[in-house]
């Protein structure tokens, strides 16, 4: 059931917090729709978030089915942890990206690496264009202001011919 | 010996006194004795007994005088003879005198001049001692001198270019620091310039595909795995 739910969550989620976010939404969610089978939640308790909002009332509501008063909280606990357990790439980028690219670049990182991949964005204007990756602790620049750092006396020698000329 | 024989002329006159004076206090004794044994006995014999006394006296009077006389003469010959004496003594002893003064005059003037023969020589020889000594330590001091400059020389030599050395050294350090702060701005410039220009010229598109090319190369040296 986790790993349906899983899916379920991961479907058009690459971003590790965004996910754990919408576990939160569903489970509440999920409990006052278990727990006040009279009174119908409004659509405004759901989340504040109109996207998060729309994307709980797009779900199947049969893909709940197995989910009950006596093992809600534990499945969502489960969720929420092995969410958690998985390692995200943390990605550096100058600027912020629209969600479409956001989808492309998270679709890439699944293409590559598994369905349930997750990464993290930051922000890091010093990186000028490009990006820097981040992996279990482990940090890598790929942006352009390192590879004017590692092309330096280049340019520098250039900018001097530049000069005397 | 002038002296001596005055002492025994005074010896002699006091000895006579002596003799003339012991007569007289025996001619006083046998008196009184001639008077004490017989005063009965006549005055004839007293008289003519007195008078032979007196004789006597009288003539042991004159002849101690004549005595005195003569030695008085004899004294006062003996004190001439003793001037004269003397004087040829002194006059003597005056020619021995000079004689011996001139003697040791000459002697001293002689020993004064090969004195002053000798000084003249002990001084030219160390005159010559002490121009010796002087030329060697003159050499010597020379020598020093010449040592001390040479060293010295050598000394500010080294010192100096120690110190041009290090002046170089730290020109160079200065100069390499200031190039490379200068290389800093460079970059650091560089960077402003292409942070503030590639975000607004750079598209989406290409900004997106600088990210795949790096997840790409990621994935090629096996960074996630």
């Amino acid at each position: 059931m986790t790993t349906g739910l899983l899916d379920i969550i991961l479907a058009d989620t690459f971003i590790k917090s965004d996910s754990l976010k919408k576990v939160v939404v569903l489970r509440n969610h999920l409990v006052k729709k278990i727990f006040n089978t009279s009174i119908a939640p409004e659509t405004a308790d759901i989340s504040e978030d109109p996207k998060m909002t729309i994307w709980v009332l797009n779900l199947n509501p049969a893909l709940f089915s197995a989910i009950t008063q006596a093992n809600v909280y534990t499945t969502f606990d489960n969720l929420e942890s092995t969410i958690k357990a998985i390692e995200p790439l943390m990605l550096y980028l100058p600027y912020e990206l629209p969600e479409k690219e956001v989808t492309q670049i998270g679709n890439k990182l699944r293409d590559d690496y598994g369905p349930h991949f997750l990464m993290e964005i930051n922000m890091d204007p010093n990186l000028i264009a490009g990006c820097a990756i981040s992996f279990k602790g482990i940090y890598k620049d790929y942006s352009v202001k390192y590879r004017i750092t590692e092309k330096k006396q280049a340019i520098l020698s250039t900018f001097r011919q530049y000069v005397k000329h | 010996m002038p002296n001596a024989l005055f002492f025994g002329i005074i010896a002699l006159i006091i000895s006579l006194a002596i003799t003339v004076i012991s007569l007289i206090l025996y001619l006083e004794q046998y008196r009184r004795q001639s008077k004490e044994k017989s005063i009965a006995t006549t005055f004839e014999t007293f008289d003519y007994t007195e008078n032979k006394s007196l004789g006597i006296l009288n003539r042991a009077i004159k002849k101690a005088q004549a005595i005195i006389g003569n030695a008085e003469l004899e004294g006062i010959k003996i004190s001439t003879q003793n001037r004269m004496t003397d004087k040829k003594a002194e006059q003597v002893l005056e020619n021995e005198l000079t004689l011996a003064m001139n003697k040791t005059y000459s002697e001293y003037v002689k020993f004064l001049e090969g004195l002053k023969e000798q000084t003249n020589q002990i001084q030219t020889a160390n005159q010559e001692v002490i121009k010796q000594r002087a030329n060697i330590i003159f050499d010597k001091f020379e020598q020093n001198l010449g040592t001390f400059l040479t060293s010295t020389e050598q000394k500010s030599i080294t010192s100096i270019e120690l110190e041009l050395k290090s002046a170089r050294q730290l020109i160079e350090t200065y100069k390499t620091q200031q190039i490379a702060i200068i290389d800093e701005n460079i970059i650091s410039i560089l960077e402003r310039t292409l942070t503030l220009v590639l975000a607004k010229k750079i598209p989406l598109k290409d900004q997106v595909d600088l990210i795949y090319e790096a997840l790409n190369q990621a994935k090629v040296e096996k960074f996630v795995v």
